[in-house]
């Protein structure tokens, strides 16, 4: 009896609480939405409008028609994915060397990963660029993929290092037992138990590739290669803010990355750690 | 001849035409040269794409790649660019960065191309600007300007002139301001990031108050210490008399939409909200118009100082095949057509700077223009001539950009309002924060 | 709680070193020389505009340290990190924690809470001024009738209201980070943990605190770690919002450094700037680390 209505009070408190966060959250969303479907004349006005009078879709079609923001979101694509996949092969790498296996300095090397931190980024800005320019980068999807890769992998290899720790060794070391080598054991055991932590970090990691701005405008010149962020500075000039087409490029650019946290949670799981100890 | 010589010389021609058009021609490959841009906005690279593939054609051996660049990473890439030897072969950019490029040494003069469009044709002060060492670093592309643009309905309705002293503008400010009836007498914007001090340069140099003296070159902020005091002075008694109280935080985007959603009767304002009005609230459009910003007394009027800006083209050093084919783009882009269409990107906002573009059909029977054709007449007689900009007073100086990119007479004006420091202590504090500046470059 | 690590075969070490190098490529060819370069720019009075250096020591550092603007941008970028940092945590704990349950109309609700996080800093940056803009800014609007703001201004105007204000987007932005990891690690719990503290008698609170808290207390020191020098070192949102303003109210360091470096172009000083940057961030952590004694990172 005391469960049933506990849980019934968390429940009512659970849907408050959700509805209170989803409206903080997605308010000023649904504002950018509003106002890249907006016409020109109900873009601002006194007193303000909670919901658009008439419906356009100009901007859209001035963005996606007009502009070269189409191929800006293919190049944000492979430059992200690349990023993304590069960070986590060597942050998983690192995490799991970290968690598993003993030598002098660990501690050491894990807090040295961080000084990619460390600066702000544009006092980086300069020194990168010329070494890049010496590798013959600029200008490239490497250049900027390694750039990104570089701010990644710090917060990468922290966040899997704490997922990995969560798993207990004794599972890998039955499975090595049973006859599985150590990449048998990792691939088995490790990798679906720690699905959830991987596919959350290379989120991150997309996320992180998908809107950096400053060096991808720095290392990208000429049209054939610029991401999406750039385009929509492209829209903001000094004296001058394009309004419609900063917030419907700006809604545009949310969809992959939307898409790709959908297609991910199926993965996300609880109660796989009881199946593998069970079973 | 026998018949086999005959073959025999037959072949002979005919490998010797073949080799012969085989041959590659005698022009070299082509010359390939960058032009990167701070105006990003679509109507105005698809003009500036429009004539470069023109000039392609009409030039087969040179090859123009044209970027985008958004202002707010201008200077990190161009400092990147400039630091690897790569810096574009030509850049269309505005006047502080003009000073930038000369600093490093990367500019080529382009006296020749101006001098081929003709001298005097230029309204002189843009050329003043970009000069150093006796030459010119930059050609004026679109000039600017800033003034006061208000509604002349409401002035009619309560009989009001156009003031011509910053005494007749408080007032005029002050007529006309009534919140209660959701409308403010005078926008002020005093953001921080440059437009703070737009406004209060706009009052200074109607003052005469100069970081740089234009006759003797020299430095005279430190002289002109009570002229700079008495304009803080007016800007914040302007503020506080006839602005809403936010302006303090304004940036272009809020004072603009401020005036075209009539919230304010006046604004300090550089012919943007003509262009926002049209699309927002077309039935403003015939009740505006436009006064330069006075000076301090009736007799000076209109001032001979205001505060402008233009957008030029530069031409970097390099081989000079590439600096060739940059200045015969320049001249094929400067004739008065072309420079007409350009301004009409943005009318109103942008004003041909070259006398024949201004007077050309091309630029007055655009439908904005030719609405607002008396006041842009007035802009480019009484306003153009007398603009200046913080450190161009007399000329290049490294200190141009760094004046406004430091935002220091813009946090002066902040802290006078907010944090309650005198006009004097605000004044010293440019002062002392300029002098840092100038000890590295003037001994 | 399962055992941390356990060192296996003798080659252990050997192998570890070889994962971790992939890692330390990276980071030394492109970030030790930008940072070493930095610290060295750091003693030298560097102009860029005219090509200038010259060794001047500590001298910036000196400077800095006798300046009260240096101090109040120092101020600022503390109130800035710690009020972020510690707004999204709670609020993403919170948020993981109402969001455990399964279902479809779970995972929607997850994916739209991860918006804030995604939409471009530009746009985030535009919107929230305009919805805070003393006209037509539907949050200025909707203070002014709860009577929290006076009508027709925006908290960005003011001295004492642009950095809460600052601090609730940053917040707003940043929570979905933490919300996200806590949910996956609090995914790695056992089940039976659960189930065992309810046959037992155990209510919601003490199953929250004996079971799930000690769990992530790993989890929270990372995200602690990782959030603080994200916040402390992040310039776009500060400054698209307010540009440092008014009158230097919300200028945290990272503003303080671009303007020193892209507008005064005085790269030596810019550079010490980052340096104390770097000290402080430092000590932050490790005082964080040394009060939850955590023996171990």
């Amino acid at each position: 009896m005391k469960q049933h209505r506990s849980r019934a009070g968390l429940t009512v408190f659970r849907w408050i609480g959700l509805g209170g966060l989803v409206v903080f959250a997605l308010f000023p969303c649904y504002w950018m939405l509003a106002s890249s479907l907006r016409p020109p004349q109900e873009l601002f006005t006194v007193p303000p409008r909670l919901f658009p009078g008439t419906l356009t879709i100009q901007w859209y079609e001035v963005v996606l028609r007009t502009t070269r923001m189409p191929r800006y979101f293919l190049n944000s694509a492979v430059i992200s994915g690349a990023s993304m996949i590069v960070s986590l092969v060597i942050a998983i790498l690192g995490a799991y060397s970290l968690t598993r296996f003993k030598y002098p300095g660990r501690q050491l090397l894990l807090l040295s990963a961080l000084t990619s931190y460390v600066l702000p980024p544009v006092l980086l800005l300069l020194p990168l660029y010329l070494t890049l320019g010496a590798l013959g980068l600029i200008n490239t999807y490497a250049g900027v993929i390694v750039t990104h890769v570089t701010f990644a992998v710090p917060f990468c290899l922290w966040l899997l290092r704490s997922f990995f720790n969560a798993i207990p060794v004794d599972l890998e070391e039955a499975a090595m037992v049973d006859g599985n080598g150590r990449l048998g054991a990792f691939v088995r055991i490790v990798l679906p138990l720690a699905l959830p932590g991987i596919l959350s970090t290379g989120l991150f990691g997309f996320i992180l590739s998908w809107n950096e701005y400053l060096f991808a405008s720095v290392l990208l010149t000429g049209e054939g290669r610029k991401t999406v962020p750039i385009g929509i500075a492209e829209f903001i000039v000094q004296f001058d803010i394009r309004w419609g087409e900063v917030m419907a490029a700006s809604s545009l650019a949310t969809i992959p990355v939307v898409v790709l946290f959908a297609l991910i949670q199926r993965h996300f799981v609880r109660g796989l750690m009881a199946g593998a100890i069970k079973g | 001849m026998t018949r086999r010589c005959h073959s025999r010389i037959v072949l002979f021609l005919c490998v010797v035409a073949a080799v012969v058009s085989g041959l590659p021609s005698s022009a070299t490959a082509a010359t390939e040269i960058t032009l990167w841009t701070m105006r990003t906005v679509e109507a105005q690279m698809s003009n500036l794409r429009e004539d470069v593939a023109e000039f392609e054609r009409q030039n087969p051996g040179i090859k123009v790649i044209v970027e985008a660049v958004p202002f707010n990473v201008v200077y990190p890439k161009l400092a990147a660019a400039i630091q690897a030897g790569t810096p574009p072969n030509l850049f269309n950019n505005i006047e502080s960065m003009v000073a930038f490029m000369h600093t490093k040494g990367v500019l080529e003069p382009v006296d020749d191309v101006i001098d081929a469009v003709g001298r005097d044709q230029f309204t002189r002060k843009y050329l003043d600007w970009v000069s150093a060492g006796g030459k010119t670093w930059g050609i004026p592309d679109w000039a600017l300007h800033q003034a006061v643009y208000y509604r002349k309905d409401l002035f009619a309705q309560k009989k009001l002139n156009a003031p011509k002293s910053w005494q007749e503008l408080l007032e005029v400010a002050k007529t006309l301001n009534s919140p209660k009836d959701g409308i403010h007498g005078m926008g002020v914007p005093l953001g921080r990031e440059y437009v703070g001090q737009q406004t209060y340069g706009a009052v200074m140099y109607s003052a005469g108050a100069y970081v740089y003296d234009p006759n003797t070159r020299k430095y005279v902020f430190d002289k002109n210490k009570d002229k700079a005091v008495r304009a803080l002075k007016f800007v914040v008694d302007l503020y506080k008399a006839a602005s809403p109280p936010a302006s303090i935080d304004w940036s272009w985007g809020e004072y603009r939409t401020a005036f075209v959603k009539e919230k304010v009767a006046m604004t300090f304002e550089w012919g943007s909200v003509v262009g926002q009005a049209s699309n927002e609230n077309p039935g403003l459009l015939e009740k505006i118009s436009v006064f330069p910003f006075p000076g301090p007394d009736a007799s000076d009027y209109p001032a001979k100082g205001n505060f402008g800006g233009a957008y030029f083209f530069t031409v970097s050093k390099s081989d000079p095949a590439k600096v060739e084919a940059s200045k015969r783009l320049l001249r094929f882009l400067w004739t008065a057509d072309r420079l007409a269409k350009r301004a009409n990107t943005r009318p109103v906002f942008a004003v041909p700077p070259v006398k024949a573009a201004f007077e050309s059909a091309t630029y007055q029977n655009h439908p904005m223009v030719k609405r607002f054709a008396p006041e842009l007449r007035m802009i480019f007689r009484d306003v153009m001539p007398y603009e200046q900009r913080h450190g161009l007073e007399a000329g290049l100086n490294p200190l141009a950009g760094q004046i406004e990119s430091s935002y220091v007479f813009g946090d002066a004006v902040q802290n006078v309002i907010l944090r309650n420091w005198t006009p004097e202590r605000a004044v010293d504090w440019i002062d002392g924060q300029l002098q840092v500046m100038r000890a590295y470059f003037e001994k | 709680m399962p055992p941390r690590e356990v060192s296996w075969s003798p080659n252990g070490g050997r192998l570890g070193v070889l994962f971790l190098l992939p890692t330390f490529v990276f980071l030394v060819s492109l970030v030790i020389y930008p940072v070493a370069y930095n610290a060295y720019l750091s003693l030298q009075d560097d102009n860029y505009m005219l090509g200038l250096r010259r060794f001047v020591g500590i001298r910036h550092y000196a400077e800095l340290l006798q300046d009260a603007v240096f101090w109040r941008s120092l101020g600022n970028n503390l109130v800035w990190t710690v009020g972020g940092v510690g707004g999204q945590l709670v609020l993403g704990l919170a948020a993981a924690l109402l969001l455990d349950v399964p279902g479809r109309g779970m995972a929607v609700v997850r994916t739209l809470l991860l918006l804030p996080y995604v939409v471009p800093v530009i746009a985030t940056a535009i919107t929230w001024r305009w919805m805070f803009n003393d006209f037509y800014g539907i949050l200025s609007f909707f203070l002014a009738t709860i009577g929290m703001l006076p009508p027709q201004t925006s908290p960005f105007a003011s001295l004492e209201l642009a950095m809460p204000a600052a601090i609730v987007v940053g917040i707003w932005r940043g929570f979905p980070f933490a919300m996200i990891v806590y949910w996956a690690a609090l995914q790695a719990i056992p089940g039976e943990e659960y189930e065992a503290a309810r046959v037992d008698g155990a209510g919601i609170v003490q199953e929250f605190w004996h079971i799930t808290i000690p769990h992530l207390k790993h989890i929270t020191l990372v995200l602690v770690v990782l959030r603080t020098l994200w916040m402390f070192n992040y310039f776009d949102l500060l400054y698209l919002l307010t540009k440092g303003g008014p009158a230097g109210a919300t200028q945290h360091l990272p503003i303080m450094v671009y303007i020193t470096s892209f507008g005064l172009f005085r790269f030596g000083e810019a550079a010490a700037i980052a340096g104390l940057m770097a000290v402080t961030a430092g000590a932050i952590i490790v005082l964080y680390v040394k009060i939850h004694g955590m023996r171990e990172l």
